[in-house]
């Protein structure tokens, strides 16, 4: 039995008995990272170093080489759902949490109230918006003289359950001006009757009849970000 | 960061966009179910959504992400496990031409395919991270929620594995 210079047992030809654990572990187990690049800097100057001096790890490189090149050739897997699926999750993202509304304020109003403190401008016209809109809640878009239930930016949901009239769900653009919305509103005969949610949605009402068709030229809006049911006998 | 954080929806579709294909990709590894892989991806970004306001930062947001696929993942399976008898998984497994599924293949490709057809889950799951996303050690014991070693020695074995059945037909890979 021969040992030669890297530390292997070369006497049957195709086998390589480690005779240092080092090589055969640390080494050994390194290299696919090693490859990648995806080690420490102490990491990649003991694998350089050790390959360089030994054969079987040299050659152990070589073939790893070559097995990632070969896995990374494989191509992609079958396309999945584009643009679609972003919509989708979309409307998942600002439709309303499936927890009671009411488990949901404290949570809302703490998360509400730390992104305000982050950022004063992001929240006075997040704040200022919300006001603005709270004066439409509950109340037909076209009235000119709402009553205000809730001046704060964050509505607290613990009375009566006006959100099981919504039917729809809207989120404004943050620069939307109040008149821009009223006027979104107004077109489709849409009232808003609670939120914000903690994605900054608003839950509306339709009116009946083509509400496919209210949607559609909700959505056309300038001021409308997005426009969903939340029903699931619409679209 | 501070975007997502917030919740922008805007900042969390960029974000989206960015990670989905390499989600996609590694859910699809891991299931090697097309029809689920798309509620898993949506149960997973929905999942990151809420939990935004309370990321910490310690690893990078893709990290991050790839850990909740995991897990949304590793439970999708479980319940489709528990409906779905073992012919049917082979079967599915069987039909399945890898992941270059729809394209043609060399007999290499087919032999590399079937080979990581015949690993583990999870150490599939470790060649794909680690060959084709081209993430370290330590990323993928916090994707996977193992110890560092252990991903070494997934890797390790699994490598051995791919080696030993294309050794065979090492001249036309290699």
């Amino acid at each position: 039995m021969g040992i030669n210079q890297t530390g292997y047992d070369m006497t049957d030809s195709n086998q390589t008995t480690p005779k240092s654990t080092q090589c055969d572990h640390s080494v050994q187990e390194l290299l696919p990272w090693y490859l990648s690049g995806q080690l420490t800097d102490d990491e990649m100057a003991f694998v350089a170093a050790h390959v360089q001096c030994c054969a079987a790890c040299a050659e152990d490189y070589a073939s790893e080489l070559a097995l990632r090149a070969a896995y990374r050739d494989l191509g992609e897997p079958a396309a999945l759902g584009g643009k679609a699926a972003w919509a989708t999750l979309q409307a998942q993202l600002v439709a309303p949490s499936p927890r009671p509304w009411r488990g949901r304020v404290m949570p809302m109003m703490r998360r509400g109230a730390a992104t305000l403190g982050r950022n004063r401008r992001v929240a006075a016209v997040i704040g200022a918006q919300a006001a603005a809109i709270c004066l439409l809640i509950a109340t037909p878009a076209s009235q000119p003289n709402p009553v205000p239930r809730d001046a704060s930016p964050y509505r607290g949901l613990s009375g009566a359950p006006v959100a099981a009239n919504a039917n729809s769900i809207v989120m404004f653009h943050p620069d939307a001006r109040e008149a821009a919305i009223r006027s979104a509103l107004t077109a489709v005969g849409a009232t808003i009757v609670d939120g914000p949610t903690e994605g900054r949605a608003y839950l509306l009402r339709l009116p009946s009849g083509d509400q496919r068709a209210m949607l559609a030229k909700l959505r056309r809006q300038p001021a409308v970000a997005l426009a969903e049911a939340v029903n699931s006998d619409m679209p | 960061m501070p975007r997502l954080r917030a919740q922008d929806l805007r900042a969390f579709e960029e974000l989206y966009q960015l990670v989905r294909p390499r989600l996609a990709r590694f859910v699809l590894n891991m299931t090697r179910r097309p029809e689920l892989a798309e509620d898993i991806i949506n149960e997973t970004m929905l999942a990151a959504w809420r939990a935004l306001p309370d990321f910490k930062g310690k690893s990078k947001v893709s990290t991050w992400i790839f850990a909740i696929a995991y897990r949304t993942a590793v439970r999708a399976a479980k319940r489709i496990d528990s409906a779905v008898s073992m012919e049917d998984r082979d079967e599915v497994e069987d039909n399945a031409d890898g992941p270059d599924h729809g394209i043609e293949t060399s007999k290499k490709t087919k032999l590399l395919n079937k080979a990581i057809t015949e690993l583990s889950d999870d150490h599939r799951l470790v060649i794909e991270l680690t060959y084709y996303q081209d993430l370290g050690y330590r990323e993928i014991a916090q994707i996977m929620n193992c110890p560092v070693d252990t991903v070494k020695t997934r890797m390790f074995h699994a490598r051995r594995h791919l080696k030993a059945r294309l050794n065979g037909d090492k001249s036309d890979w290699l």
